[in-house]
C-alpha cells in the first residue's frame, strides 16, 4: 500500500476552514522536521568545520526546529579547548558578532562518539537498545529531514575524526534502509566538504534533494581567517548560506530553488552541485521552512464529541476552594529508573 | 647387470615414495584442509523463513476482508433479502440475515424510538460482530435519516433503505480502507500511548486553574481510557508549563472585544509549544494535548474563523485548545476541555467519521461507538500487518544481499515469530475474529521491528569475503606452491612416463 509516498495535498487543503489564505503551490505533505547536523573532524585547526555546523544549528532553531528534533554530532572540543582565547565562545565570524556555542547549545554526540557507526546506526534506527529517546533519530514517514555534513573529504568518502572514512555507498545505503523502513518523507542532504558532490552521486532512494559545495576534483574554500584566533573561522559555501537563512523569518514564503542558487562560481570559487532527480516536485514548488523550519500542517476542530450528561459531580463552584481537605496521596511514587531500556 | 637393473628399482621405489609422498600432501591440503578452512570460517547465520516473507507479500490485505454482518429484521425472509442485496455490493463481507429472538422482540417492544432500541438490543452485552437492524414498522417513522449509527455494535436501518446507500456508507465507516485525509492525521498503530495534558501559560496566573486528574477532568476520562484498552494501553500523564510562549502576538478585534489568532498564525504555534513540554523517558508514543491559558492581558483570546471550539489539532502529534478561564475558578472547566481533548483524541487514532447524510447517535460518556472500535481494531490489524510485511521483505531483501552479515538465533527467531504471527492475522480477519487479528498483528509488528532494528544488522561490523581471502591467501600460498608444483611430476609418475634426469 503506497498510501505514505504521494502527496495528497489536496485533500489537506480542503479540510482546512478558509482555503483562500494558502497561496497556489504551497503543497506540503510533511508533518515534523527533523535535524542531523554532523560535524566529521576535530582538533583545533578545523575551527571552520564546528562553526559551520553550529552556524546551522543556530539558524535551524532561530526557525523553528525544537532541541528535541535536532540531533548534533560535534567532537565539541573548540569551546574549552586551551587555544581558545575567548573560551565557552565559537565565533564563525572575525567580527565575533555571534557566538555560535551560545548557552543553550545541545549536543547528542561528542567527542569519542562522532564515528561512522554511530552515525549508520543513528541513520537505520540500529542504535543499542539502553540509547535515550533525545539521542535516536524518530522519524516517521512524513518526517522532512535535513541532515547536513562538513568535514575533510575527497573522491566518495568524508573523513571522520581524523581515524576513519565513511563512503559514499555506505551513505547511501543507509538512505535506502531509512527508505526501506519509511522513516523519511523528503530528505535534504547539505555537504560542505573537498569534492563534496562525490558523496551524493551514489544515492539511489526517492525523494532526496542534496546540494554539495563542490564538484569532484574542486576544493571547497574557507572564507576568512581570525587573525587572534590563528584558524579560519566559516567555511564560503556556508557563510553565504548563512547569509541567505538569516533574512528567513518563520513564515517566509521564500523556495529551495532560491536556496540552491547561493553561493555561484564568483563568490565560492568552487561550483555548486545540486542532485534533484530523485526529487519528486520542482524545488521552485518547495519553500525553504519546509526543510529549514517548522510550519506545522494544522485542522480545526469543528465537531465535538457528546459526552452525555452522565457525570454526577459538577466542577467546583466559582470562587469557593474545594471543601474537602485533600485525602493522603494514594499510592507512594517511586523513581524511574536510571538507565531504562527502551526496547 | 644386476647392479644396474638394482639402481634403476631403487630409482623407481625412489621415485614412487617421492611421488606417493607428495600427492599424500595434495590430496590432504585439497581434500581436508580446504573443507576445513572453508568451515571454520564460515559466518553463522542463522535460517531465515524466505519463502514465508514472500508468502506474506501475496496477501492481499482489505480492511473489510471477512468481516461479519448480521442483518436483523422483524421476519426472515425480509432480512436475508436485504443480506442478499448488499452481498454483490459488498464482496469482502460474510452478510447473514435472521429475524429477531423472542427476547429481543420483547425488548424491542417497550422502545419508542430509534436510540432507545438501540440501548434495548445491547441492554444484556454488546455485540462481536457489526449488526444491521431493520426497524420495525412503528418506529421507522420517528428515523432521523434512513441508515443511523447506533452507540454499540449496531447501525439501524429503516425497512425501505436502498442497498447502495447502505453499502456506500458501511464502506466509508467500517469495512472500507482508510482514507488519505485519516491516513495522515492519524498516529502511527501502536499497542500503547502516552497520553499528556499540558497546561501551558505564558505567565503564572492566579489562580491558577488547575488540572486535576483524580478529580472531575480524570473522571470524564476514565471512561474513554477504559474504553479504548482493548485497542491500545493509554497513560495519561499531565503537567503544568510555565512562561510557555505562542510565539506569535495575537491581533485585537475592536467590534468584538477580544484578541484572535488568525489561521496563519497557527502553523507557527505548535513548534514552540512543542519544544517546551519535554522529551518522555518511556518508549510509547505520546499525544500530547495542550490546553492554553492565555494572559490576562490577552484574554479573551479566540480562534478565526469562529468555530464550535477554539481547538486544533496537528496531525500526528497532537492538539492545542484555547481555555479562557472564567474568573476565580480553581480548576479547569472539566466538561469543555476534556470533550475537546476527546474529540481531538478521536480524530488523532483515526475513528471513521460517517457523512452527515447519516444520523449518528451521541457517543455517550465513553467517548467511543462499539462499530467505531471494530473498525479501529480493522484498520489497525491490517496497518500492522502490512508494516510487519514491508520490514520483512527489507530485512530479507538486506540478508540475500549482503552474504557476509551474521544472523544470530535473536533476528532468526524474530522473523519466525513475525512471519507465523503475520499470517495468523491475516487469517483471522478473514474469518471475522477482529480482537484476535489485531492481537497478532501487534505480535507481528512488534517482532518485525526487532529482527529489522536489531544492533547487529549492520553490515559495517562485518567483514566482507574479500578481506577474508586477503587473510589467508599469504598463510596458504607458501604451503600451496610446492604442492602444486609436484603435481606435474605426480601426473608423469602416474602416466608412467620416464623421468626427467638432469643430464650431466
Amino acid at each position: 500500500m503506497k498510501l505514505f509516498v504521494f502527496p495528497l495535498c489536496i485533500i489537506l487543503l480542503l479540510n482546512h476552514a478558509d482555503c483562500s489564505e494558502i497561496p497556489a503551490g504551497f503543497f506540503t505533505n510533511h508533518t515534523n522536521n527533523w535535524a542531523v547536523l554532523v560535524d566529521a573532524s576535530r582538533f583545533w585547526f578545523n575551527y571552520r568545520h564546528v562553526a559551520n555546523v553550529l552556524s546551522v544549528y543556530r539558524s535551524v532553531k532561530k526557525l523553528g526546529i525544537p532541541d528535541s528534533h535536532i540531533i548534533l554530532m560535534l567532537a565539541d572540543d573548540m569551546a574549552c579547548n586551551p587555544r581558545n582565547p575567548r573560551p565557552a565562545t565559537v565565533f564563525n565570524n572575525a567580527n565575533q558578532h555571534i557566538n555560535v556555542y551560545g548557552s543553550d547549545v545541545e549536543v547528542d554526540y561528542r567527542g569519542d562518539e562522532v564515528t561512522v557507526e554511530r552515525l549508520v546506526r543513528l541513520l537505520t534506527g540500529r542504535l543499542e537498545p539502553s540509547t535515550p529517546p533525545t539521542k535516536r533519530l524518530l522519524t516517521d514517514d512524513r518526517s522532512n529531514v535535513l541532515i547536513y555534513m562538513t568535514g575533510h573529504g575527497g573522491d566518495g568518502f568524508l573523513k571522520f575524526q581524523d581515524a576513519e572514512e565513511i563512503t559514499s555507498t555506505e551513505l547511501a545505503d543507509a538512505f535506502e534502509q531509512m527508505w526501506q523502513q519509511r522513516r523519511y518523507n523528503n530528505i535534504f542532504f547539505m555537504i560542505d566538504t573537498c569534492q563534496a558532490a562525490s558523496m551524493y552521486e551514489k544515492f539511489y532512494s526517492p525523494n532526496i534533494l542534496a546540494v554539495a559545495s563542490s564538484q569532484v576534483g574542486e576544493d571547497s574554500l574557507s572564507h576568512h581567517l581570525d587573525s587572534s584566533l590563528g584558524v579560519y573561522v566559516i567555511d564560503k559555501y556556508t557563510y553565504h548560506a548563512l547569509d541567505f537563512m538569516e533574512k528567513l523569518r518563520k513564515d517566509s514564503k521564500k523556495s529551495m530553488a532560491d536556496f540552491l542558487r547561493v553561493c555561484p562560481r564568483h563568490q565560492c570559487v568552487s561550483t555548486v552541485g545540486v542532485r534533484s532527480d530523485l526529487f519528486p516536485r520542482n524545488p521552485a514548488d518547495v519553500r525553504v521552512t519546509e526543510f529549514f523550519g517548522s510550519v506545522r500542517h494544522v485542522e480545526r476542530t469543528d465537531r465535538l464529541v457528546d459526552l452525555g450528561d452522565g457525570d454526577a459531580e459538577t466542577p467546583v463552584a466559582v470562587g469557593t476552594r474545594a471543601e474537602t481537605a485533600a485525602p493522603a496521596p494514594a499510592g507512594s511514587y517511586r523513581y524511574v529508573a536510571q538507565f531504562p531500556v527502551m526496547s | 647387470m644386476a647392479g644396474g637393473s638394482g639402481g634403476a628399482d631403487t630409482a623407481d621405489d625412489t621415485r614412487t615414495a617421492r611421488s606417493l609422498a607428495a600427492l599424500s600432501f595434495a590430496v590432504t591440503v585439497i581434500a581436508v584442509g580446504v573443507p576445513v578452512w572453508l568451515k571454520t570460517t564460515e559466518i553463522y547465520r542463522a535460517a531465515i523463513l524466505y519463502g514465508g516473507i514472500a508468502g506474506l507479500q501475496e496477501l492481499e490485505l482489505r480492511v473489510g476482508a471477512g468481516a461479519r454482518l448480521e442483518v436483523l429484521a422483524e421476519d426472515g425472509p425480509a432480512a436475508e433479502r436485504l443480506a442478499a442485496g448488499l452481498a454483490p455490493l459488498l464482496p469482502d463481507c460474510r452478510l447473514d440475515g435472521r429475524s429477531f429472538t423472542e427476547a429481543e422482540r420483547g425488548r424491542l417492544a417497550d422502545a419508542a424510538d430509534p436510540w432507545a432500541a438501540d440501548d434495548a438490543l445491547n441492554s444484556v452485552g454488546e455485540s462481536d460482530h457489526l449488526r444491521l437492524i431493520v426497524l420495525p414498522e412503528r418506529l421507522a417513522p420517528s428515523a432521523a435519516a434512513p441508515v443511523m449509527f447506533g452507540r454499540y455494535a449496531d447501525v439501524l436501518v429503516t425497512p425501505t433503505v436502498g442497498a447502495e446507500q447502505l453499502a456506500a456508507l458501511l464502506r466509508q465507516t467500517v469495512v472500507g480502507d482508510v482514507s488519505d485525509a485519516v491516513a495522515t492525521r492519524r498516529v502511527r498503530s501502536a499497542p500503547a500511548y502516552d497520553l499528556l495534558v499540558s497546561v501551558a501559560a505564558p505567565r503564572p496566573l492566579s489562580p491558577e486553574p488547575l488540572w486535576d486528574g483524580s478529580g472531575a477532568a480524570g473522571r470524564l476520562l476514565e471512561p474513554v481510557i477504559e474504553r479504548l484498552r482493548p485497542l491500545a494501553n493509554i497513560s495519561v500523564k499531565s503537567q503544568h508549563l510555565y512562561h510557555a510562549d505562542l510565539g506569535v502576538r495575537p491581533g485585537w478585534d475592536d467590534t468584538a472585544g477580544e484578541y484572535f489568532l488568525s489561521e496563519e498564525q497557527l502553523s507557527l504555534v505548535v513548534t514552540p509549544l512543542e519544544a517546551r513540554l519535554g522529551a518522555s523517558v518511556s518508549g510509547r508514543p505520546t499525544l500530547q494535548f495542550v490546553v492554553y491559558v492565555p494572559a490576562p492581558a490577552e484574554q479573551p483570546l479566540h480562534l478565526r474563523p469562529a468555530g464550535a471550539a477554539d481547538a486544533f489539532l496537528s496531525p500526528r502529534w497532537g492538539g492545542v485548545q484555547v481555555y479562557n478561564p472564567p474568573a476565580g475558578q480553581e480548576t479547569v472547566d472539566a466538561r469543555r476541555v476534556v470533550t475537546v481533548l476527546v474529540t481531538q483524541l478521536r480524530l488523532l487514532l483515526g475513528v471513521p467519521e460517517p457523512p452527515p447524510e447519516a444520523a449518528v447517535r451521541p457517543a455517550g460518556p465513553s467517548g467511543l461507538r462499539g462499530w467505531e472500535l471494530m473498525a479501529l481494531r480493522r484498520r489497525r490489524a491490517v496497518e500492522n500487518v502490512e508494516s510487519a510485511r514491508r520490514n520483512l521483505a527489507s530485512l530479507a531483501a538486506m540478508l540475500e544481499q549482503i552474504s557476509n552479515i551474521v544472523i544470530d538465533d535473536s533476528v532468526g527467531a524474530a522473523v519466525q515469530d513475525g512471519v507465523a504471527a503475520a499470517e495468523e492475522a491475516a487469517r483471522y480477519l478473514a474469518e471475522g475474529r477482529e480482537a484476535d487479528a489485531y492481537a497478532s498483528s501487534c505480535r507481528a509488528l512488534a517482532n518485525s521491528e526487532r529482527a529489522i532494528y536489531d544492533p547487529s544488522m549492520l553490515a559495517l561490523l562485518y567483514f566482507p569475503d574479500d578481506q577474508k581471502y586477503a587473510i589467508y591467501i599469504p598463510l596458504f600460498l607458501p604451503v600451496s606452491i610446492p604442492v602444486l608444483m609436484s603435481l606435474r611430476s605426480i601426473w608423469g609418475w602416474v602416466r608412467g612416463a620416464p623421468e626427467k634426469v638432469k643430464a650431466e
